[in-house]
């Protein structure tokens, strides 16, 4: 009897075992043991996590596609030892120059590497910390709301015409007729007039940019009814006026991405479908191994925040689902009031994204170490929601969990 | 027994540092917000949620606009702004509140966003979101 025991207990590790052998993903996970890219000598050493936050009004929502492509072209160029230390690609000039270049007319939403693809084809972007410092010299505001507020208030160029030839040469008598303008003006036309009055420096910045590109008439010939044209005109100010930011005599000026070969930044977009989910963990476990290289990840963001995985942390978590129409449409479930007032929860389709930069086997799980763009200290919101083996705004989270909640990778080889 | 005490003894000689353990000099925490550096301290936090929260420095009192504005913290408007399902959910948090981002720094350069108010208090914009979620927990449970 007792030797019967024992041959069960051989037979169920011997079982345990090839299933082991057979998890493709297990074996993708283990090998080569626990990594992470912003170790010692790797590609993501050093590049400090961001903050995607917006500032006064929404202006930097929809940008994460622009944070990651900012750190997917950084972790390159550090892996081909072309960064120069300290240095961070701008996200908001990232998001400008894409938008300008596939003629979009506004920046809020986007693919990293069609925005990779954009910095490369412009030759890079200026500093991230250089653009950083001008939100704090335009003090009060966010850099995007000035800039923002600065073309609403060029709307009216056919007003500002003076300015452009040079007539107020010193921000004094700048501010004093702005004040003038916004005060002769009704309220539809003081708000943009008051701005410019109150952030005189963000005026003359953009002043500058104007005055340089008046000459070729760049802007505002656009009839004023044609919402599209007029939304392309902006794109092309934001894209210039971060190309004149960039401009030695305002910032030391960044190193272009480096040059096109051999080393050509090259990003591939892959897409995931129902009951894709471990090819979808064997892709990011393989693009992440080979590369070293941060992998882009489409998620439903609400997965960070569902408070109700601490009230059923058994299983694996999904808010996301895949629509019946012919495409399967992701769609990510968010809470909403319903009429009654309860708490009710419905599909959007409405994506966030992330980056991957590191992997590890636990506890008998395949984890993913997750690098959002909502700052170092998001961890203290990912642990109320029962995610809590986090560090500095980046998260240990079974892949499993993320398969269940993702739907694309972006990566550069 | 005389082990047993030697073993205690080992134990609460060998335990790590808690943060009670910490002096009030080492329990703060610093970071560069629009070039200037801002002092953190744990204070006892009035919501549910962690015992303690940081803020800043001139809070220590209890007197600081964040406490107040903490108060009007409404899971409502975390739900009511998921449209923006991107960027940080603490900036909606924060100008729900009555206050006004500001982007930081730690000494690593890591960026962290913080929501300032009239009297120079300040609250990172992750507390913000980890109180909100708490709140959006309590009103599920309710």
């Amino acid at each position: 009897m007792k030797i019967n025991y024992y041959l069960l207990v051989i037979l169920c590790f011997c079982i345990a075992t090839v299933a082991q052998a057979d998890d493709p993903v297990q074996s993708a996970c283990s090998d080569g043991g626990e990594m992470r890219l912003d170790a010692p000598g790797k590609s993501m050493e050093g590049l400090p996590v961001l903050d995607q936050s917006t500032g006064n009004g929404n202006e930097a929502g929809g940008l994460c596609y622009s944070y990651v492509a900012s750190q997917m072209i950084d972790s390159w160029q550090q892996k081909n030892g072309t960064r120069t230390a300290g240095r961070i690609s701008s996200p908001f000039h990232i998001a400008f120059n894409s938008a300008a270049d596939r003629n979009r007319t506004k920046y809020n939403g986007g693919d990293p590497c069609q925005a990779i693809e954009s910095t490369v084809k412009s030759g890079g972007t200026c500093d991230h910390e250089h653009q950083f410092l001008a939100t704090d010299r335009f003090n009060t505001r966010s850099f995007l709301y000035s800039l923002e507020e600065a073309w609403k208030s060029f709307q009216w160029q056919r007003d500002f015409t003076p300015y452009l030839r040079d007539e107020f040469r010193t921000p004094d008598l700048l501010a004093r007729d702005l004040e003038r303008r916004a005060r002769e003006n009704a309220c539809s036309l003081a708000q943009p007039y008051m701005f410019a009055a109150t952030n005189v420096a963000m005026f003359e910045a953009t002043f500058k940019v104007l005055k340089k590109l008046y000459k070729d008439n760049q802007y505002f010939d656009a009839d004023e009814n044609d919402e599209e044209a007029r939304g392309h005109d902006k794109m092309s100010f934001m894209r210039d006026f971060a190309n004149q930011m960039c401009l030695p005599k305002n910032s030391p000026i960044t190193p272009k991405l480096a040059p096109a070969t051999p080393h050509r930044a090259r990003c591939v977009a892959s897409n995931y479908g129902p009951n894709q989910q471990q090819a979808f963990q064997l892709d990011l476990l393989n693009k992440l191994k080979t590369n070293e290289m941060p992998v882009g990840v489409g998620y439903c963001s609400f997965l960070l925040q569902d408070s109700r995985r601490t009230h059923s942390p058994a299983g694996s978590h999904s808010v996301l689902r895949y629509g019946t129409d012919a495409d399967h449409t992701p769609e990510c479930q968010f809470p909403t009031r319903g009429p009654d007032g309860n708490l009710a929860y419905t599909y959007r389709k409405s994506y966030h994204i992330s980056m991957i930069m590191g992997k590890r086997w636990q506890n008998g799980k395949c984890q993913v170490l997750l690098r959002n763009t909502w700052g170092a200290d998001a961890c203290s919101a990912y642990s109320a929601a029962g995610l809590t083996d986090c560090q500095n705004g980046q998260l240990w989270i079974d892949l499993n969990e993320l398969a269940n909640n993702s739907f694309a990778i972006r990566n550069i080889e | 027994m005389k082990v047993v005490y030697f073993n205690l003894l080992f134990l609460l000689l060998a335990c790590p540092f808690s943060p009670s353990s910490l002096s009030a000099e080492e329990a703060k925490q610093d970071y560069q917000i629009a070039e200037k550096k801002e002092v953190f301290v744990a204070i006892k936090n009035p919501l549910k949620g962690p015992k303690e929260i940081w803020l800043s420095q001139n809070c220590q009192k209890n007197k600081c606009n964040v406490i107040k504005a903490l108060s009007k913290i409404n899971p409502a408007a975390f739900l009511n702004n998921n449209n923006d399902t991107f960027t940080n959910p603490g900036s909606h948090i924060c100008l729900q509140i009555g206050g006004r981002v500001l982007r930081g720094k730690d000494h690593l350069k890591n960026e962290i966003s913080f929501c300032g108010f009239g009297d120079n208090s300040l609250v990172s914009l992750g507390t913000l979101h980890m109180l909100s979620l708490n709140q959006l927990s309590k009103s599920k449970e309710e």
